[in-house]
């Protein structure tokens, strides 16, 4: 009698456990049918994309690169196409203090005085466009040519930017150094 | 052995509940997204919604203040945020109809009440963590949901009694039909903007077709966000000028008080210079520099100067050109701090790079043309100078230094340069500039002018640490001619303690007694040791003392208390 209580119970316990990870993988595959559009890049919790332009051609890039073109050192892309930096306005924006600290390695007093005083000598041309929200973002860098700017990972609408992988390493993936 | 009956069952029993009770709430929750609205007085097609569940925590949202207009039909409100909305819910409760957002922040900003057609009250509220919004029908309104990304569109559709829709109101339709044109008129700019683009960036190749037009909403309003990227790109557009150059200016002024032992000296407040520093995109490479200075001479009157007038063609990194009058690039603190003192962290300009018009030993400023750029250089990012101009005159007593609109000889200056930004240490720069000049002193023979200047710098949040060495050969032509030589260099190192910066200064200078020029510097030397301390992003307070050591006088102490600011 005891065996067949147990024994019950064990299967039943199966039964149960694999049922639960049935119900698991599809509200996962539910919840990325709900998304705005298919992505691939795997929500990871943290990580910050890099999008740019839908135009630009460019698919990866290095970190030490990247952080010249969101310092304003690179003035162009390759193709001749003006940057424009895109930056999410301050005021605890998650994603921008992200940026400052990956990115720059900036604390937001010396990423203003460093855009103000390369306009001052002529260094820097043109001063970061600042936005409010992730739509006005995306939406800026799909109008804009030459744009660059960032959005969290799970955000992204793949059907207007395209995102750049830093070192050979999309968002989600290990070792991905912006989050 | 004897088992009691009770541990194995109790045993399977806990394994059972430990798997089986977390289980079941996940399962109440995947009911289906959507049921069935119960019917209520009103013949309704809006459909009450539960929101989908998901075992990834969600972030808060936050909303845009809530918008309403009118529509043919009724009228509509737009509900808009910073995340997507996919997880709201809808239901009908007590003759309300209630959308409730989850994790979602209503600012005190917002309007927690609002009216429109088809609904006699309507409100917004914060109800824990989750906004609420909830709405009094009129009768024979039905409201429509329609969710995107962001955006949720409550349309409410009002009846009469015959059951129907109202006639559109000729001005209404109007407003909606001029919408919809502005925003077409909006993707069209869009189209062009792009279509120009790859014209500029075309290798002979025609520009591709034109994307199709963006889907547009069922009535075009514009939301805070559809505003806000018109704005910036329409900003754009003014720096690229399709509407015609605009001015920027960007003032930086300082006020001191100064004590000193220096004979015949006293004791000062005094105003520095008032700097106007105004830009001007022309296009989307051409661009106006100027630097306009009003300062107080000794006597107290004032004086108004062009410091720098540039027309600047920014061709590509690689070639970026100038003319005008400009700062030159000899070393690094000339091009790095300009004339502004806000941005500098010491109250006053080492001895080397101390103005022409304050008895400053390095031609500072030059009228001519310029050229500046990168080298492809790798990880070791170049970057070169190109300088020729009028250069400075010999500091004849009846000459200005700067030599604007005359040269006292037909040979012109010219600097080069080279600098080195390696990316194994963001923050650091070395460079090197060679300046040559012919200088024609009054009753004198003229002078082959060499100037020879090194840097390296290392600036961070933190940290900056400022080294730079000079080099001036003055040599007379002709036969007997001696050259005279003058070094000089400064080091200067400061560490930021949040809002206060304390920092350190060495200098020297040692004119040769050789060099008719320069004689009456001599030799100075000494240490300077101050406290920056930034009262806010623009405003900051700076407290100095220097001790210079002068062959053949005594030391000179001197105290700069200093507010330096922007605006």
């Amino acid at each position: 009698m005891r065996v067949r209580v147990f024994g019950l119970t064990v299967v039943l316990t199966l039964f149960l456990a694999s049922s639960r990870a049935a119900v698991w993988s599809e509200a996962a595959g539910g919840e990325a049918a709900r998304a705005a559009a298919p992505s691939p890049v795997s929500p990871q919790s943290g990580d910050v994309a890099i999008i740019v332009n839908p135009k630009n051609s460019m698919r990866d890039i290095s970190f030490d690169v990247l952080r010249k073109y969101f310092k304003a050192e690179r003035g162009q892309w390759p193709n001749g196409t003006k940057v424009v930096i895109a930056m999410r306005q301050p005021s605890g924006q998650a994603e921008r203090g992200a940026v400052l600290r990956s990115v720059y390695g900036w604390d937001e007093n010396y990423y203003q005085k460093y855009f103000r005083q390369g306009h001052f000598n002529e260094s820097i041309q043109q001063a970061p466009k600042e936005l409010n929200t992730t739509y006005a973002m995306i939406q800026y860098v799909h109008y804009t040519p030459g744009a660059i700017g960032y959005v969290r990972a799970d955000q992204v609408d793949n059907s207007k930017v395209n995102v750049l992988s830093v070192d050979g390493r999309r968002p989600g993936e290990s070792g991905y150094r912006i989050r | 052995m004897k088992h009691t009956p009770n541990v194995s069952v109790v045993l399977s029993l806990v394994l059972f509940f430990v798997c089986a009770f977390p289980f079941a709430i996940p399962l109440r929750a995947q009911e289906p997204a959507r049921l069935a609205a119960s019917a209520s007085a009103h013949d309704n097609f809006a459909t009450a919604r539960r929101a989908p569940t998901s075992p990834v925590s969600r972030p808060r949202k936050r909303l845009v203040p809530v918008r309403v207009s009118d529509t043919v039909e009724g009228s509509r409100v737009l509900v808009a945020s910073d995340a997507s909305l996919d997880d709201y819910s809808s239901y009908f409760d007590g003759g309300r109809f209630y959308v409730l957002i989850p994790k979602a922040d209503v600012t005190a900003a917002m309007p927690d009440e609002f009216k429109g057609r088809g609904f006699a009250s309507a409100s917004l509220d914060q109800r824990g963590g989750d906004a609420l919004l909830s709405f009094e029908l009129q009768a024979g309104t039905t409201p429509r949901l329609s969710q995107k990304f962001n955006r949720l569109e409550i349309n409410f559709t009002a009846q009469d009694a015959a059951g129907q829709t109202h006639a559109p109101v000729a001005q209404a339709d109007e407003r909606a039909q001029l919408q919809q044109l502005l925003k077409r008129v909006e993707e069209l700019e869009g189209q062009v903007r792009e279509l120009r683009a790859n014209a500029v960036a075309a290798d002979g190749q025609p520009p591709p077709a034109a994307p199709p037009a963006t889907p547009t909403a069922a009535a075009a309003t514009a939301t805070p966000e559809e505003e806000e990227v018109q704005a910036a790109i329409t900003g754009q557009e003014h720096e690229t000028h399709t509407s015609g150059p605009r001015l920027q200016i960007q003032g930086f002024a300082d006020v001191n008080f100064r004590a000193s032992n220096g004979r015949g000296t006293t004791n000062a407040f005094g105003l520095g210079q008032l700097d106007l520093f105004i830009t001007s995109q022309l296009s989307e490479k051409f661009s106006v520099v100027s630097e306009l200075i009003l300062e107080a001479k000794r006597d107290n009157s004032f004086e108004f100067e062009i410091h720098r007038l540039l027309l600047r063609y920014a061709m590509n990194d690689y070639l970026n050109l100038s003319a005008g009058r400009y700062h030159s690039g000899i070393g690094y603190y000339n091009t790095a701090f300009h004339h502004g003192s806000y941005f500098a962290t010491a109250a006053n300009r080492p001895f080397l790079f101390a103005f022409e018009g304050q008895g400053g030993l390095l031609p500072l400023h030059n009228v001519g043309v310029s050229a500046t750029g990168r080298i492809p250089s790798g990880s070791l990012d170049l970057r070169y100078i190109a300088e020729v101009g009028n250069g400075r005159s010999a500091r004849s007593a009846v000459d200005r230094t700067v030599q604007t609109a005359f040269d006292e000889n037909n040979g012109k200056s010219y600097n080069l340069g080279l600098s080195a930004r390696p990316d194994w240490l963001p923050g650091l720069q070395t460079g090197f500039s060679f300046y040559h000049d012919r200088l024609t002193p009054t009753a004198a023979p003229n002078v082959d002018q060499r100037i020879m200047a090194a840097h390296v710098v290392y600036q961070s949040p933190r940290y900056e640490w400022l080294n730079e060495a000079v080099f001036i050969r003055h040599k007379p032509e002709g036969a007997g001619g001696v050259a005279a030589y003058t070094p000089g260099f400064y080091t200067q190192f400061a560490r930021r303690f949040g809002k206060a910066q304390p920092y350190f200064r060495y200098q020297y200078v040692n004119a040769s007694g050789r060099d008719f020029l320069l004689r009456d510097i001599g030799r100075r030397n000494g240490p300077s040791f101050g406290l920056r301390y930034d009262l806010t992003t623009y405003a900051a307070f700076k407290s100095q003392y220097d001790r210079t050591a002068r062959r053949g006088l005594s030391a000179l102490d001197e105290l700069i208390l200093q507010l330096a600011f922007t605006f």
